[in-house]
């Protein structure tokens, strides 16, 4: 019995099945911001195809961001309910860390490099954290997620390392030119975001036999990074309501 | 048996309704996070929403004493509302029917409305005028029989709830404001100033009420602050009154140019006690019948939502999966 893995940060969403050694079948969808019309008719067909209902699942596992935060809300919402209604075990996975590992298992790195997966954060900014490759299949972060503009966080890989760093995501190519300039940053060229899901197996296996749980259901929600976008014009209208 | 879930504004909700019988109806409500802000800001209730609906549904579904799995229909509110919120409790819909193989039925915040007249304890059965006036929204529309909507009048700006709340704020009462303004109001003379509210017009149905408010604040800031203590009441009276009037004369006016007899209500301002008796007076006056549902069915609910899905038609799966959520839109779908 496969699980099921949705990752919906960026605007092309991920969904895999799999089991603990193995990667069934993935695809990704470009929802652009219709990941709420586009993500259950893509689960539908993926598990059609292999010959699978949705009763079939055994777990439910749901990337956590951070992204898109109407995007992060319909995966999560989705996954959560599904193994609500399953009474499936569900668990969150950072998306970065995932991300992390697709762009380790499509450019090899060597024991102990590091890896910088970037998501594109809009408002010119972009999310990331530098990790370091642990064994084969296991990441161990080195920084704190970062919520930053391109140059920033060139000032802060600068600080780092010998050696270079494996880089992308929809962040890395969104501001590919920027990132080019730093020598240190070896720039995966194709937004591979399908690869974000393919982590999932190696960071959750070992818990995907555990029955369902409420609690840790209730658990995942998305990682905002940001406050709540309260725009100080909307507030001043609330307060100030006859003013036009 | 048929669960309904409702998010389109700051309240989560879930219910379970069986035939007409409401089992469970769980509404959590927000209020508190946002009165900081004095208004709902969106983000912060979608945040809310998607920590707070699969909790709410075990609630409903643990109160109503039955099993998520003898759910048979799922009912969700589609439209109108604060598109982040109903994508919540679209996808929580969607996934749960589909994880229990059941079928959807997506309803229009507004026909929950007019639905939660159909629930008991008294229910009732068109044809019916029924106002909706709340903070958010603030319609009349006609119902010749279930389903069927004329929508004959609404608001081109500020939602009545709204308008209350505001002017509840004006006169330094809390948020949301509209029910302290209530209790302000009873001690005080509605004659004691003459608010005029827009689109005062034979025939028009529509609503407008930024002008009020406005004329509210352009008189307490000219008013002399001693003024404004001794005869706060008075002033939070008229102003609650020339909101009302205007709602209670439009649906009088409607029900007249529909020749129906029977007027329903519904929304958050339906608590307000000027509108109850005013609407008592003028419908006892005409012979006509007047209906309100207790108030946790006036409010934002999923019971409403549940029983708006009892005589609409449900897609079955998978047709259902790739249903999205609008802002805008009413009754029709
Ligand atoms: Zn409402």
């Amino acid at each position: 019995m496969p699980a099921l893995a949705i990752d919906t940060a960026t605007e092309v969403a991920a969904i895999a099945l799999g089991d603990r050694d193995t990667l069934l079948a993935e695809s990704s969808i470009s929802a652009g911001r219709s990941h709420l019309e586009l993500l259950l008719p893509a689960v539908h067909e993926l598990l059609t195809h292999n010959n699978l209902a949705i009763q079939d699942v055994s777990a439910v596992v749901a990337g956590t961001g951070p992204g898109t935060f109407s995007g992060l809300r319909v995966g999560i919402s989705t996954a959560r309910a599904l193994a609500q209604a399953l009474k499936v075990p569900s668990y969150g996975f950072s998306t970065l860390e995932a991300l992390a590992l697709g762009l380790l298992r499509s450019k090899r790195g060597s024991n102990n490099c590091l890896v910088l997966p970037v998501i594109d954060a809009r408002r010119g900014q972009v999310f990331a954290r530098l990790y370091r490759k642990e064994g084969e299949s296991a990441v161990v972060p080195e920084s704190d997620v970062l919520c930053l503009n391109p140059a920033d966080l060139l000032k802060q890989i600068s600080g780092f390392a010998n050696g270079k760093v494996i880089t992308g995501g929809n962040g890395a190519l969104a501001y590919r030119k920027i990132l080019k300039t730093s020598r240190k940053l070896d720039l995966l060229d194709s937004d591979d975001s399908g690869n974000q899901v393919c982590a999932v197996w190696h960071l959750r296996a070992a818990n995907i036999d555990n029955g369902y749980d409420e609690n840790q259901m209730l658990s995942i929600v998305p990682e905002y990074v940001r406050e709540p976008d309260a725009d100080k014009t909307v507030l001043l209208r609330m307060r100030e309501p006859w003013l036009k | 048996m048929i669960l309904g879930i409702e998010t389109s504004c700051d309240d989560t909700c879930a219910a379970v309704l069986h035939g007409n019988e409401i089992l469970s109806s769980i509404i959590s409500s927000q209020t508190e996070f946002h009165a900081l802000y004095g208004g709902v800001v969106p983000e912060i209730a979608s945040r809310h929403h998607l920590e707070l609906v699969n909790a709410v549904i075990a609630q409903a579904i643990a109160k109503a004493g039955v099993e998520l799995n003898s759910i048979t229909r799922i009912a969700v509110t589609t439209r109108p509302g604060l598109i982040g919120a109903l994508l919540v409790g679209v996808a929580t819909a969607k996934s749960i029917a589909y994880g229990l193989g059941v079928e959807l039925v997506g309803v229009s915040h507004m026909e929950g409305h007019v639905a939660a007249n159909y629930l008991p304890p008294d229910p009732v059965e068109p044809p019916f005028v029924c106002l909706i006036a709340s903070g958010g929204h603030t319609s009349i529309v006609f119902v010749p029989r279930r389903g069927e909507h004329k929508l004959l009048g609404q608001t081109l700006d500020d939602a009545a709830g709204e308008a209350l709340d505001k002017g509840a704020r004006l006169l330094g009462l809390g948020y949301p404001g509209g029910a302290d303004l209530d209790t302000l109001a009873a001690d005080g003379a509605p004659g004691y100033v003459t608010f005029p509210v827009g689109l005062d017009k034979p025939g028009r149905l529509d609503f407008s009420f930024s002008g009020v408010k406005t004329a509210l604040y352009y008189y307490l800031r000219d008013l002399d602050p001693k003024l404004f203590n001794e005869h706060r009441a008075d002033i939070a009276a008229s102003y609650q009154s020339a909101v009302i009037t205007a709602l209670v004369k439009k649906t009088l006016a409607a029900a007249a140019s529909e020749r129906c007899n029977q007027i329903c209500i519904g929304g958050g301002v339906s608590a307000n006690t000027e509108l109850r008796r005013l609407l008592a007076t003028e419908c006892k006056r005409r012979g006509m019948r007047l209906h309100i549902p207790p108030p946790a069915l006036c409010t934002d609910n999923a019971a409403m939502i549940a029983s708006a899905a009892r005589y609409l038609p449900a897609k079955p799966l998978p047709d259902y999966l790739s249903l999205g959520a609008t802002a805008s839109g009413g009754f029709a779908a």
